[in-house]
């Protein structure tokens, strides 16, 4: 999937999940730079986003993220 | 070009630490040498083992090795003792274990430290550490050796490849930092430690009013202990060139349970939140709010059992499990926190402060039924009586202290902005009052840190 269709539905995600839209998507936007975005809610964002997708993410994958950047490939490569 | 390497620096660094815990605590520094050295190798052992199967045998061999080490010295005495106590219930006659295990210094700080390393290097999240005195110097780096923060191994590592040079503001900033840290010990806390230790000593001679006064001031008693330790801690190192993590910002002013755990001993909880929570909160997230409610009591529960084997912490475990589930369940937990004035959450930053001060009286109780004790003596009569506690020879160094971590609660210590924003008579003069309360604050007698036991 491109990554400028992949963009628009992790920012519907996130929206949903911390009921706001003061972040901008950048590739090295990280969780501390968003409001709310913290470990309890974390764990809801990645379930939203494998709803989202339909896709299965591992615990491994997770740890290894580390900005939008590094999400936006995760989900394409789920895509491949 | 560098005339002095970071690995030259890291060299005397750790000798310091070496020469330091060995100061403290001689007969341990062995047993956390070899561990260390045990860590450093099963991170390459880990790394560099292709088969998969094999890379887990080290991972969990690591994991055992480092719980293990701390169960035997930290735990088993309570366990073996509770063990007792069931089979006496049932009529056996056998005797607590009269030798008492020694605990090593610092054993609970130093276990989540390395092991946190090896569960990054197995998950992929950090590079391994090739270099053995950079990974010695990150585990015996004395400031945060025997009671934190809990450094993690991502962040720090990267700090011990770079030279350290003089930094005049690094420097200042951090003697600033060591000042507070050291008011914060030396005059508030250990000068309210002997007004809540009588009332702790003779809880059913203790009227309503004493126990309920009692209360908020242990709650900042323990927050001045320690994040007075932190704060001399951070400073150091700072000086030293090595920025650590932060360990409180402002938990005594939260409006919420959740804001509470993202403030108070942040190190061991963002340590608690990215090991257990979230893997655990992961492998339960099908299950919805269930899961999640699941993930918080166990993830509390490790916070509590954390502190030491005793009823009392699993209790204060569970009792933040349960401070949890109201905004787990009504789903507010993914609500970011309301854009009020400061002044419309006092209401709610009042009533924390009441409920965690109740609650810590389970982290200052010798045993359950002392807290329960202490509990049932608030509400009676002798709640109306002026309380039995003579607060009033430390009351202006405490509303100092309070009033100063209020107005400065978002920023990494309260001196923090005194270079840049003080006039220069104003700046000197706090620092003489406080160096003055300090000194005269000093006894001779010896005051041990709060979280040394831990």
């Amino acid at each position: 999937m491109e990554r400028d269709l992949i963009i628009p539905r992790i920012q519907k995600t996130l929206i949903a999940v911390l009921g706001h839209d003061h972040f901008e998507m950048r590739d090295d936007l990280t969780a501390p730079d968003v409001e709310g975005w913290d470990s309890l809610t974390h764990m809801s964002i990645i379930t939203g986003l494998e709803k989202e997708f339909d896709v299965r993410f591992k615990l491994r994958e997770i740890n290894k993220l580390r900005n939008m950047g590094t999400l936006i490939d995760l989900i394409g490569s789920k895509f491949v | 070009m560098e005339r002095v390497s970071a690995t030259a620096q890291n060299l005397v660094l750790l000798a310091g630490g070496l020469f330091f815990y060995g100061w403290a605590d001689l007969r341990f520094l062995a047993l956390l040498t070899l561990s260390a050295a045990t860590n450093y190798g099963l991170g390459l052992a880990i790394e560099d083992t292709k088969s998969e199967p094999r890379r887990r045998v080290w991972f969990w061999f690591g994991m055992v090795f480092n719980f293990g080490l701390l169960a035997y010295f930290k735990y088993f005495g309570f366990f073996y003792d509770s063990f007792v106590d069931l089979l006496n219930q049932f009529g056996g006659h056998s005797e607590h274990l009269s030798l008492k295990i020694a605990l090593p210094l610092g054993i609970s700080f130093f276990t989540f430290q390395v092991a946190g390393y090896l569960i990054d290097v197995f998950n992929g999240g950090i590079e391994v550490c090739r270099k053995p005195v950079h990974f010695f110097t990150y585990v015996f780096h004395f400031p945060k050796l025997l009671s934190g923060p809990v450094e993690r191994a991502q962040a720090f590592l990267p700090r011990l490849t770079l030279v350290r040079a003089f930094d005049r503001a690094l420097v200042t900033d951090g003697a600033r930092q060591i000042l507070w840290g050291i008011f914060a010990k030396a005059v508030i806390a250990d000068n309210l430690a002997p007004l809540v230790d009588r009332v702790h000593a003779d809880i059913p001679g203790s009227g309503g009013s004493t126990l309920l006064l009692a209360a908020p001031l242990y709650l900042i008693q323990l927050f001045a202990d320690f994040s007075g330790y932190s704060n001399m801690a951070i400073g150091t190192s700072k000086m030293l060139g090595i920025p650590l993590a932060i360990n409180f910002r402002g938990p005594l002013f939260v409006a919420n349970i959740s804001e509470f755990w993202r403030k108070w001993h942040i190190s061991l909880t963002s340590w608690m939140m990215d090991y257990v929570f979230t893997p655990i909160s992961f492998l339960l997230r099908d299950k919805g709010r269930v899961g999640m409610v699941i993930a918080i009591f166990i993830t509390f529960l490790a916070v509590g059992i954390w502190h030491g084997a005793n009823w009392t912490f699993m209790a204060f475990g569970l009792v933040q499990g349960v401070y949890f589930l109201p905004l787990v369940l009504s789903g507010k937990v993914n609500v970011t926190s309301r854009k009020d004035r400061w002044w419309q959450q006092v209401p709610a930053m009042l009533g924390m402060f009441v409920l965690m001060s109740l609650t810590f009286v389970l982290m200052r109780a010798t045993d359950l039924s002392a807290a329960w004790m202490y509990m049932q003596g608030i509400p009676n009569a002798s709640l109306f009586e002026t309380p039995d506690i003579d607060i009033w020879t430390i009351f202006i160094p405490l509303f100092v202290f309070v009033g100063m971590e209020w107005y400065t609660r978002g920023m990494d210590h309260a001196l923090q902005t005194w270079a840049t924003e003080r006039h220069w008579f104003f700046r000197w003069t706090s620092y003489g009052l406080l160096i003055t309360l300090i000194l005269l604050s000093m006894s001779t007698q010896e005051a041990g840190f709060i979280y040394f036991q831990f």
